[in-house]
């Protein structure tokens, strides 16, 4: 609160706060921008990425951007909320910026985390018929051929994650049942190791053979409902 | 983690969102933001009267149950029908937010929406 230089921007924050209920997504998208800019108040990068979250959180569409902006190029969130925002019917950014990131992890860079975000952002919204990537509004501005390639292996580096981590999960059930583990605490690691694929650290190179189709119907007898 | 990543946009079980107080239940509030949206085609959303006149039923944010209650009976699909149905009730701040909001040349003339936040609607403040 002592962030703000002025006793009118003090009153109107308290204000404005104390009307979350019908104004929310734009008060924290401008309050955002008030902090960053330092506009009636101490600019303040991390009260600006604050209240941009909250925005975004809240499905404000402008605050997904700039909040996507104000994070580290490292952050893998970066592009879950580029991707939120590019789904929403502003791709821009996201299209652009995403092949570079592609390119960087297949030729070595430790960016295995962003490429996988890349893939769940672009899963299920490339239309290969109508040469579209998140829609139609924006596609004409970048060519779709130059995109589908990183795109694809995107997607593909994305799709093997997901696989090998429904199979660590597999694997964890099975041994945790056969040692009886309790079923919570099974539950528990079993979300924890779902939950891990973000990190995205499984190794192309170690895949296993039966990845490609993983035996569940033999895991799922140990299942327990 | 879970919440963080979470696939659906906006959650509900947003761990961010959790420690707010909206004063209204999460689920109605969102139900809320996206009728104010499909109303006033904000927030990248193609503008909708009659689709979002047809979500405020179904909502019980206080916004949505005015919204609804002002418009019934009224067979409103343009933006210059529910625009006159907003300006036929001048006394509200509500009404006259969203009636400049609904006005085609509305960076021309802020009356309405200074009178809005005047009468102290916070979303015309916001704005």
């Amino acid at each position: 609160m002592s962030k703000f230089c002025t006793e009118t921007m003090r009153k109107l924050f308290v204000w404005l706060n104390s009307r979350l209920h019908s104004t929310s997504a734009m008060v924290f998208y401008f309050l955002g921008h008030w902090f960053l800019r330092g506009i009636g108040c101490e600019k303040d990068l991390n009260l600006a990425r604050g209240n941009y979250l909250n925005a975004g959180e809240l499905g404000h569409v402008g605050a997904a951007v700039d909040y996507g902006r104000l994070l580290d190029e490292s952050d893998s969130a970066r592009w879950l909320w580029r991707g939120r925002a590019a789904l929403r019917g502003r791709p821009g950014l996201f299209l652009y910026s995403f092949s570079k990131q592609v390119d960087l992890f297949f030729s070595g860079y430790e960016n295995a985390s962003i490429v996988f975000m890349i893939g769940r952002a672009l899963n299920g919204n490339i239309d290969m018929e109508k040469k579209k990537i998140f829609g139609p509004p924006h596609a004409l501005l970048v060519d779709f051929d130059s995109l589908i390639e990183p795109a694809n292996q995107a997607l593909s580096f994305f799709s093997f994650q997901t696989k090998l981590a429904r199979l660590a999960v597999d694997t964890w059930t099975l041994i945790a049942t056969r040692l009886h583990v309790i079923k919570d605490m099974r539950i528990f690691i079993g979300k924890m190791i779902w939950e891990g694929r973000f990190e995205a650290n499984y190794k192309i190179d170690n895949a296993p053979a039966p990845l490609a189709s993983p035996d569940r119907k033999r895991f799922r007898k140990y299942y327990r409902k | 983690m879970a919440s963080h990543f979470s696939s659906h946009w906006p959650d509900i079980n947003s761990c961010v969102l959790s420690k707010i107080s909206f004063g209204v239940p999460l689920l109605e509030l969102f139900k809320w933001l996206e009728i104010r949206d499909t109303l006033l085609g904000n927030n990248d959303k193609n503008q909708d009267i009659a689709a979002a006149l047809a979500l405020a039923r179904d909502c019980k944010h206080p916004d949505a149950v005015w919204l609804t209650s002002i418009f019934e009976g009224k067979n409103v699909s343009t933006k210059e029908d529910a625009r006159k149905v907003f300006l036929s009730c001048m006394n509200d701040a509500r009404a006259l937010c969203f009636a400049w909001h609904l006005t085609d040349d509305r960076g021309d003339d802020f009356s309405l929406l200074r009178r809005a936040a005047e009468l102290g609607n916070a979303f015309a403040c916001s704005v």
